[in-house]
């Protein structure tokens, strides 16, 4: 009986949005890499991934949100050490250092810690909701989002930064600020704006300044301008699925991931990239849907953010790809390749759906 | 249910609800916790707007912008559409001989970037002790752009180069040297293919070729470039046939499965003969240069086209780019006196005159207000229509072109092809001049010029498939290169295409005896022994900034042969011929005509005209037994 009656409320619709995106994914990892030797065999991998996050996803769906709530200052504690940690002892890759090593593997704490983060704001905001009308409640909050987002910053990882402030301003926002309060600290942003510029790293300058001005590194502009390429000869209905040149002739570089949404372009056209949005805003709006309903405020903000986390990445990436935004290593949901990005993302929609479940607050069945 | 501890000093504003279905009312939330339905409409509202940000992006992009993006993409897999399996198709001539194919060399690439600076050396050394590739090339390739993604160290390197560099790389991946492995992660070694023409000079503008980048240029590669690349477009639509049909000859080195293939109908031999008698005939007399076409008359199949000067397009970086072009079908001239046979065909066909009309020479005639003379300078006197081709006389000619009209002989000229592309499938073809009543800047004496071959520009093609509408019983065929399509197993056969009727069939046959005669009476060098030929010189006197000029002039003969069965027609034209030696086409151009007719009469195996036409004779009395 109350196995049947808690997956009542699972949001279907929103689970089949998801698997269509993965099989796009799938399909268009397949287009992407068969004709690459190393890397023929990742469309199969993506399924595997796809597997274990649709599993993972009914696991974390099944449990009660509200359990997050004792992890939430235990996960931001874990996440500043683990962040303290990576400064102290992590690995550098590519001058950065946003790795550590954990039994010879590699882990990049900041991947999890979106989800610590969302949960920690989460709850804190639903827990002072009543006080947040005073600023220091408030400045609190903003304390305690930037102490990560400073930590990520000096590794240096522009891309996370970006995101982690997003999803806390998001959070921030949806939680109860007043008009003024938002005004003050949009005032703090732009002024912080100039030093953050001068403050930047070289690497994310020369990232920047790639997009305001190709033609000044044109190694780097290289991909750029060949997913502009793919994404403009797509035309309408694309040149069809395994028949885009850029793609098939490896023009394009980190098709598989980053710039997946070019190939999708390129073969799929117009229609598809259109289809492919409306698939990923639809999952986003299933998402705020389920905050709407949400019984509490901290499912209804572990919802916003994760919402905001999906839809960040989806626009960031995409406007990677279409050259609106710099590049940023960011994947694009669901269907860009890679095990972690694929199944964080699917925990994260388990959260969304467990919420969802646990809805009403009487259910007489 | 337990909670932690709040850190802040205020206490929690309501009671945590219920987990477990079916659960029990709970404590009301505060008021605080009403929601707020304006905030979730606004995120609701943001979301829309940038999502139509992204799609109005990709609109102007794939839609508004396709045509500019989708050309490098295009350009992109017409440069790189190379694997070993699929590679652009190839070319044979009728009897299967190789035109131009692909052949496969290997080039090594780099990743400088990724390539530690201490490891140029030791990797440089190691490449030229594996493959000979030069120390100082790959330091100097690596050097070039030490940042860069990507850089060829070595091209054109051959099949033992490649393989041994392949063995090396994976003895480098064998070792436990983890060093090793990320090195040869930078390196990429590939078969590149290469287009390479085995008979060299021979039919070199006909073909074009394919510059460093792959890209056509020129010929038959640039016009049949979207079906010769492997991943350009297939058969059209037709009567295919399964490759078997051809003769096992023409297939040898065609392929058996996948691939693709042009059987032209030029012959290599023809193309040897012609090319062969057009270098000694520009040498002996002393020309800049020269074109001769071979054409089949009933079909339009071209059998040989030949220029001087011509290029290599195996080394074509080290030749005269302005060799490249097919003069043949991309240069215009005025063709002089192997003109009139278009004028007396015209005015024959529409009964006009006829060969035995007499007209009177006095050595002069004026029309439009100009005075037109014999290249001779004198006077024949009376004239027939036929004898009056056969001396070339302007004054005869000009009087047959009054006589059929302005209008009509215009109507002819035009029919006959002229002033139009033949659409033949070479690239670069151009339509000529010719300026016609109606036209602003032509007068009444254009008639008398335009009818003996002065005041027109056409293509040399053009010339030769005119004559061939004779040859043909008065049809025009188009002309063509190509004679099979082959993809996949399968042949597409063209088929000849006639253009327009020109001529009656008995105005065909009186031109064509008016030719015979020509060479019987007026053009004696052009005499093939033992078969009788028609034919027509012509010498034309080349436009200069200074007007005409008699001692520059170009020297054409068009015939064809035998004449009763025409078999062939050819055009020779000589660029130039040093008028110290002759400037008169009968004396350069005709002697050539001869002697490739002879070469092509014995090749084609067509017997001399006593023993055909007795066997034809013999034939035909069986079937009255």
């Amino acid at each position: 009986m109350i196995e049947t009656n808690i997956w009542r409320h699972f949001d279907r619709k929103l689970f089949l949005a998801v698997l269509a995106l993965c099989g796009i994914g799938i399909a268009m990892i397949y287009s992407a890499t068969i004709s690459t030797v190393d890397l023929a065999d990742y469309w199969k991998r993506q399924l595997l991934f796809t597997g274990i996050g649709v599993v993972a996803m009914l696991v974390v769906a099944a449990i009660d949100y509200r359990n997050l709530e004792l992890l939430a200052q235990p996960a931001y504690i874990f996440l500043l050490l683990s962040l303290v940690a990576v400064y102290l002892f992590g690995t550098v890759r590519g001058g950065a250092r946003r790795w550590i090593s954990i039994a010879g593997t590699d882990v990049q704490p900041t991947e999890v810690g979106k989800f610590m983060l969302i949960i920690f704001l989460a709850w804190y905001l639903s827990r002072f909701q009543e006080h947040l009308h005073r600023m220091r409640y408030l400045f609190l909050a903003m304390i305690l989002l930037a102490l990560p987002l400073g930590l990520v910053y000096i590794q240096p990882d522009l891309g996370m930064t970006v995101t982690l402030a997003f999803i806390g301003g998001v959070l921030i926002l949806v939680s109860g600020v007043r008009f003024w309060q938002l005004g003050v600290m949009g005032g703090m942003v732009g002024l912080s704006t100039p030093f953050v510029w001068r403050s930047l790293e070289g690497y994310m300058l020369e990232r920047i300044q790639v997009f305001l001005n190709p033609q000044a590194n044109p190694d780097a502009a290289f991909n750029v301008q060949q997913a502009l390429i793919s994404i403009g000869a797509g035309g309408w209905l694309g040149r069809g699925w395994l028949h885009g040149s850029q793609n098939q002739l490896h023009f394009l570089r980190v098709r598989h991931t980053d710039f997946i949404f070019s190939v999708i372009a390129e073969e799929m056209g117009f229609v598809g990239t259109v289809i492919v949005l409306m698939l990923l805003f639809y999952v986003i709006w299933r998402l705020v849907r389920i905050a709407d309903m949400a019984q509490d405020q901290f499912g209804r903000l572990l919802t916003v953010g994760v919402a905001a986390l999906l839809f960040f990445q989806t626009f960031i990436n995409v406007g990677m790809n279409l050259s609106l935004v710099p590049v940023t290593g960011m994947t694009l949901p669901f269907i860009s390749y890679g095990g972690s990005s694929l199944v964080s993302m699917m925990l994260a929609v388990g959260l969304a759906q467990s919420v969802a479940m646990r809805h009403r607050k009487m259910d007489f069945q | 249910m337990t909670r932690q501890p709040s850190p802040a000093r205020t206490a929690p504003a309501q009671e945590p609800s219920q987990r477990r279905p079916p659960a029990v009312a709970v404590a009301p939330e505060s008021a605080r916790l009403q929601r707020q339905p304006w905030r979730v409409w606004a995120v609701a509202l943001l979301l829309t707007l940038l999502g139509g940000l992204l799609v109005l992006r990709l609109f102007d992009m794939q839609i508004r912008l396709w045509s500019f993006y989708a050309q490098p993409a295009a350009q992109a897999s017409a440069v790189n559409s190379v694997d070993d399996s699929a590679s652009r198709g190839l070319i044979v001539d009728r009897d299967g001989e190789l035109m131009a194919l692909d052949r496969f060399t290997y080039q090594l690439t780099a990743t400088p970037r990724h390539i530690p600076q201490e490891q140029w050396k030791p990797l440089a050394a190691l490449l030229e002790q594996v493959a000979g590739i030069p120390q100082a090339q790959t330091l100097e390739a690596l050097g070039q752009n030490p940042d860069g993604l990507y850089a060829v160290l070595a091209r054109d390197l051959d099949y033992a180069q490649g393989q041994a560099l392949l063995r090396m790389e994976e003895a480098l991946l064998e070792d436990q040297d983890e060093e090793n492995d990320t090195l040869v992660q930078q390196l990429n070694i590939a078969p590149t293919p290469r287009r390479f023409y085995p008979q060299e000079r021979l039919a070199s503008q006909v073909l074009g070729f394919l510059n460093g980048e792959r890209r056509p240029l020129l010929g038959l590669e640039r016009y049949y470039d979207p079906f010769l690349r492997s991943d350009g477009v297939g058969l059209p639509r037709g009567n295919w046939q399964p490759v078997d049909v051809l003769p096992e000859t023409t297939r040898r080195f065609l392929p058996t499965g996948k691939g693709k293939a042009l059987v032209l109908t030029l012959d290599r031999t023809v193309q040897w003969i012609i090319e062969d008698e057009l270098r000694q005939g520009v040498e002996v007399y002393g020309a800049q240069g020269g074109t001769v076409i071979v054409m089949d008359p009933k079909t339009g199949a071209i059998l040989g086209m030949a220029n001087i000067p011509t290029f290599d397009p195996n080394n074509f970086l080290e030749e005269d780019a302005s060799t490249f072009t097919n003069p043949a079908v991309s240069a215009q001239y005025e063709p002089g006196s192997i003109f009139k046979i278009i004028t007396m065909a015209a005015a024959i066909d529409a009964g006009a005159v006829e060969p035995t009309t007499v007209f009177t020479d006095t050595g002069m005639i004026t029309l439009g207000q100009r005075t037109f003379l014999n290249s001779s300078r004198v006077g024949a006197g009376q004239l027939t229509v036929a004898d009056a081709l056969a001396l070339s006389d302007n004054v005869v000619t000009i009087q047959v072109a009054e006589t059929l009209g302005a209008k009509e002989f215009y109507r002819a000229v035009f029919r006959f092809g002229f002033g139009e592309a033949t659409e033949i499938d070479l690239s670069n073809e151009i339509p000529g001049q010719v300026k016609a009543p109606g036209d602003p800047d032509w007068s009444l004496s254009d008639l008398a010029t335009n009818s003996f071959g002065q005041g027109v520009a056409v293509t040399p093609i053009q010339m030769v498939a005119a004559a061939a509408a004779i040859a043909n019983g008065g049809q025009l065929m188009r002309p063509y290169l190509v004679d099979a399509r082959l993809h996949d197993g399968y042949i597409l056969k063209t088929q000849p295409t006639v253009v327009r009727r020109v001529l009656r069939p008995e105005a065909a046959a009186t031109m064509t005896e008016m030719m015979v005669h020509t060479v019987e009476k007026g053009n004696r060098a052009a005499r093939v022994n033992g078969y009788a030929v028609a034919g027509k010189s012509g010498t034309a006197e080349i436009a200069t900034q200074e007007g005409y000029n008699t001692r520059e002039t170009i020297a054409s003969f068009l015939g064809f042969a035998p004449a009763d069965d025409p078999q062939f027609v050819v055009l020779v034209k000589l660029d130039r011929p040093d008028p110290d030696i002759s400037p008169w086409a009968s004396k350069t151009a005709a002697p050539i005509f001869s002697r490739i007719a002879y070469r092509l009469l014995d090749h084609l195996n067509v017997p001399p005209d006593d023993i055909r036409l007795a066997t034809v004779q013999e034939a035909a009395d069986d079937r009255a037994d």
